[in-house]
């Protein structure tokens, strides 16, 4: 930063005004604990530090002219030392995906698996109540919640659940492929940014995470089920569609991101 | 946003700091000595903002030593069961005064004193908005204190803890005019407050270098300001609720007399309505400074630069409405219970997303553990576990618990000490060169960093378990048999490894003065503006104002084939 | 303040320093006000038992009494208003005649607090008598504080306007003290529709 060639800076100039406003100040206050003589000093002082002040505003006197001594050293330029981090060396954060799957193999993954994950489910269903409807009922239930009359006993209910309904049918079905998509996007997006085998974090990991999920939260989103389900088929259903999905997202062809 | 593009790879970023003594200049002092009464009258007079910084500070110092002195006095006493070094009037009275001191005398001083200091220099300004006021600002502050210590000779320190709960601060309670004392002390302080926050806010807001939009601010100014926003909206509550007190008890009005339906209730909400953003203020500068030491050290540029500004805002904002959570064992409604609650939970997010932000900037950087980074690291492990400790009391059943225990305690001074001194400490470390010229002792911080890192867990660690087991807080003594005794005794030592730390300080700053290395200009090879001048600054600042292109406007100067502007926007 | 601060930076916007100083003060003041009407409002709920209770503010306070003070008060608002814009014009004798006009007004205000106060006190109701007492006085008290500093800020910029080349900026000094006119006046309205109208 060069200067301008300027010998003196203009600056406000050294003035004991806003001590004695201060004193004053604090002697109005001591007032009420030592003596009122002490506001009226402090009243004095408040208007003596005022006068000041405001002379100091008013006359060529509040001003003084600074002399201009050496200034800083030059800045220099540090050439040729900024190296910007980049994958492989050491310390670099992101990992960012230098490629990434289509966002259809997510798609594609994703109904894949949903079209699997089903057979475990429907197995169940027609072994333990003979209906392959049982389990596609129960998971219209996410949106339905008043799916079932809840005064009717047990087994009407269980009747009623094992029956076919259009209505519940397709609610279930875009259900289902509503969540098997958005999961299948999600793999294919995040896949890529784990490190490891995918089918890890896809088949395993992650199916997990949300199983865990929906054994503590599926009373609360949707309570036939959780007073329905099998656990066991419930879990095998999950890791099916994980691995399913994973596998196709992962044998995908991937371009650069 | 210029993510990756940091780093000064390569080689040892300043060749002349560490253990190189560049130069000694002779240790004669200056060639006509001024009398010490031309000296004083300088300083008595000057509205330069940088001597204001630098006297706000001692006066900061000053008073730390004293409230560090009534803590010993207290742990002290608190060493055995049973034990009456001082009784209890005198311990109420220290552990009043040393609340007190720590955050009007020390703690919102030295941070006044440090933002004075730099942010005229990072904004590329000649000096503050308005000198004079400053200067104002300073007095006050300085006299409002001296004021409430007067109360030591007039025989009678309040002994109302720092948040003075009525009516135990009403005249047939307190017969003494140490309660006066403290409220006329604190209102002039107040005084000296909110004059110095509206300077510093008009500063930032009319005095930037061309160029220095608000988006290109540095982090610390940034932060600074909206602290002192914080202090502009909570400190004149304060002034008003002190108002009534001190009518309360001079002109025998009712507001906080419950048996002539003045309201104790009310006191409590006034005073938490302050106090809660209080911590804020005290803890915003302190996130300033480390992110803008964070990067120095790390010698890249701040991950994040947008979330940490927005965070702080967040933070400010949040700060307001959380300060109930102080009261949940009054018995209030269960709604605000629930809404306090609440609200304080959510400010661990905006303040999670600054400590994430700090990790990430430290994360692949060449870190340089010099003396300001050292406290920075402290500061963050330290403030992070206080900040976990703060989530817990957040939660109105637990807090139900051990309201009014040493867990409080152990809480805030975790996040006052871990927090705010530390970032303190490390911001005085670094910008000390600028202000003198010279070098701090890195021996001796590190001597002061160990010793009080080590002192502060042992002192306020126990406190966490003493209080799970039930003890009160301001109990002047305790019973033998509750099993309190040995986490006092370590609180004590912890205590006494901690004191010397502060003397080391002191120490270094005065030796340094004439012994320390040679600074230069730029010293840590830093990149915001103060360090575009000389080491310490001429009176004027700059000779010409600078004009800015970017977030970090040396960096620029020192690296023109790569500069910042280039990839912020 | 200081008249020097276009010196000491060059401003990253257009703001002038001294009223970016008044809009932060005010701000501030705004706060202390705020509390000061919310302790009134909390004591106004909770605390009154009005059958009992001689001093009240249904006995207390007189509508037609602080009537006149407060519509001094507005108008003194406008009239400033239009001195400021006079002096901007540089019309020295209208400025100085409607400036003038506007201490007059706040003079008559603090009059007809005066006059009411009397009142009060002669019929034994004054700050330490009761709660609302204490409330009404501390709140009215304070803003009648600020009517007085404000007419002794407006009696200074008239004063100085005498030797109007002799202080540098004076239209901003002006201006920044008919904006604490303003808000002193803007107060008035929220204490006065708290204090006389709803409050009653």
């Amino acid at each position: 930063m060069a200067g301008d060639g300027r010998q003196k800076v203009e600056m406000p100039a050294a003035t004991v005004s806003p001590f004695v406003l201060a004193l004053g100040i604090v002697l109005i206050f001591a007032g009420p604990v030592l003596s009122w003589a002490m506001t009226a000093t402090g009243i004095v002082l408040l208007i003596v530090g005022i006068s000041g002040w405001v002379g100091q505003l008013t006359s060529p006197e509040g001003q003084i002219e600074e002399p201009v001594v050496a200034g800083p050293k030059p800045i220099e330029g540090i050439a040729g030392r900024v190296e910007a981090l980049r994958p492989g060396m050491p310390g670099y954060r992101a990992r960012l995906p230098e490629k990434m799957h289509p966002y259809s193999a997510g798609l594609k993954g994703g109904l894949v698996g949903g079209v699997l994950m089903p057979i475990p489910a429907l197995i169940f269903g027609l072994i333990a109540y003979r209906s392959i409807w049982f389990p596609v009922n129960l998971l219209a239930g996410v949106v339905l919640p008043q799916l079932v009359d809840e005064t009717l006993s047990a087994t009407e209910q269980v009747a009623y659940l094992s029956a076919f309904h259009p209505g519940l049918f397709i609610g279930a079905v875009l259900i289902h492929a509503v969540i098997s998509a958005s999961l299948g996007l999600m793999y294919g997006v995040m896949l890529p940014t784990l490190p490891g085998r995918p089918i890890i974090w896809g088949g395993i990991v992650l199916p997990l995470l949300w199983t865990g999920f929906s054994y503590g939260f599926m009373g609360v989103l949707n309570p036939i089920l959780h007073d329905h389900v099998d656990w066991p088929s419930f879990v095998v259903a999950q890791f099916v569609f994980g691995i399913t999905a994973a596998i196709v997202v992962a044998r995908t062809e991937q371009i650069p991101a | 946003m210029s993510g990756n593009t940091l780093a000064d790879h390569l080689a040892i970023p300043y060749p002349n700091i560490g253990m190189a003594i560049v130069e000694k200049q002779p240790e004669t002092s200056a060639p006509s000595a001024t009398p010490l009464t031309a000296v004083l009258h300088d300083w008595l007079t000057t509205v330069d903002h940088k001597k204001i910084g630098i006297m706000y500070i001692l006066m900061a110092l000053l008073f730390l030593v004293l409230a560090g002195v009534q803590a010993l006095i207290m742990r002290c006493q608190l060493w055995w069961a049973g034990n009456d070094i001082v009784g209890p009037d005198t311990f109420n009275q220290m552990f009043t005064m040393h609340g007190t001191t720590m955050v009007f005398f020390a703690g919102m001083p030295i941070l006044a004193g440090i933002a004075n200091y730099v942010v005229p220099l990072q904004l590329g300004a000649r000096d503050m908005a308005f000198p004079r006021l400053n200067a104002l600002g300073l007095w006050a502050t300085l006299l409002g204190g001296l004021l409430t210590y007067f109360s030591f000779i007039a025989g009678s320190p309040p002994a109302i803890g720092w948040f003075a709960y009525a009516p135990l601060t009403q005249r047939n309670f307190n017969m003494g005019p140490g309660v006066d004392y403290w409220i006329l002390g604190l209102l002039v302080t107040g005084i000296g407050s909110v004059t110095g926050a509206i300077n510093l806010v008009v500063t930032v807001v009319c005095l930037r270098a061309p160029g220095m939009y608000l988006r290109r601010l540095p982090l610390y100014t940034w932060m600074a300001f909206w602290a002192n926003l914080q202090i502009l909206a909570v400190l004149p509550p304060l002034t008003a609720a002190l108002i009534m007190l001190l009518f309360d008890r001079t002109f025998g009005t009712h507001f906080f007399k419950p048996d002539s339906g003045g309201s104790a209730y009310l006191w409590q909400h006034l005073f938490w309505f302050f106090g809660h953003p209080e911590v804020y203020v005290l803890i915003l500068p302190a996130f300033g400074m480390i992110s803008e030491i964070i990067p120095v050290f790390s010698r890249k540029v701040i991950f994040g630069y947008e979330f940490v500004a927005l965070s702080t805002v967040a933070i400010a904002f949040i700060a307001f409405g959380v300060w109930a959570h102080h009261m949940f064992t009054v018995g209030m409604p269960r709604a605000l219970d629930m809404y306090f609650s609440a609200a304080s939970l959510l400010i661990a997010i905006p303040t999670g997303v600054k400590i994430f932000n700090w990790l990430a900037t430290m994360w692949g950087g060449k870190l340089w553990l010099a003396s300001p980074m050292l406290f920075v690291v402290g500061f963050m492990s330290m403030f992070v576990l206080g900040g976990l400790t703060g989530i817990m009391l957040a939660v109105a059943p637990i807090d139900f618990q051990v309201s009014d225990t040493y867990f409080v305690v152990g809480h805030f001074h975790w996040v006052l000490i871990g927090g705010t001194l530390f970032g303190v400490f490390a911001a005085l470390h670094f910008w000390y060169p600028k202000a003198t010229g010279r070098m701090l002792n890195e021996r001796l911080a590190r001597w002061q960093f160990w010793l009080l890192l080590i002192g502060f867990f042992l002192t306020f660690g126990p406190m966490h378990i003493s209080g799970m087991l039930g003890m009160p807080r301001r109990i002047f003594t305790y019973p033998a048999d509750r099993g309190w005794e040995f986490w006092n005794q370590l609180s004590t030592i912890g205590a006494l490894i901690q004191a010397p730390s502060y003397l080391i300080f002191v120490w270094n700053v005065l030796w340094s003065l004439k012994h320390g290395d040679i600074a230069g200009d730029d010293p840590w090879n830093a990149w915001t503006l103060e360090w575009a001048t000389t080491s310490p600054p001429p009176s004027y600042n700059f000779e010409t104002i600078p004009t800015v292109q970017s977030r970090r406007p040396l960096w620029d100067q020192k690296h023109p084939e790569d500069p910042d502007w280039k990839h912020e926007e | 303040m200081n008249h020097a601060s276009d010196s000491l930076a060059h401003h990253e916007g257009n703001l002038d320093p001294v009223k970016a100083g008044m809009i932060t003060f005010l701000a501030s003041e705004s706060a202390f006000f705020g509390t000061l009407i919310m302790v009134y409002l909390f004591n106004l709920g909770t605390a009154f038992e009005p059958e009992r209770e001689p001093y009240t503010p249904g006995k207390m306070l007189d509508l037609p009494l602080a009537l006149p003070g407060t519509i001094c008060l507005l108008l003194s608002s406008v009239t400033v208003h239009y001195a400021a814009k006079m002096l901007a014009q540089k019309k020295d004798a209208a400025f100085r005649l409607l400036w003038l006009a506007t201490i007059t007004l706040g003079i008559v205000f603090l009059g007809g607090t005066a006059v009411e106060w009397r009142d009060m006190i002669h019929a034994g109701f004054n700050i330490s008598t009761n709660l609302f007492g204490s409330s009404y006085f501390t709140l009215v008290g304070f803003h009648a504080a600020h009517v007085t500093v404000g007419i002794i800020l407006l009696t200074l910029v008239l004063a100085l306007s005498r030797r109007t080349r002799a202080i540098h900026r004076h239209e901003v000094f002006a201006e920044v003290v008919s904006w604490y006119w303003h808000f002193v006046d803007g107060v008035w309205v929220v204490v006065f529709s708290v204090v006389y109208v709803f409050g009653r």
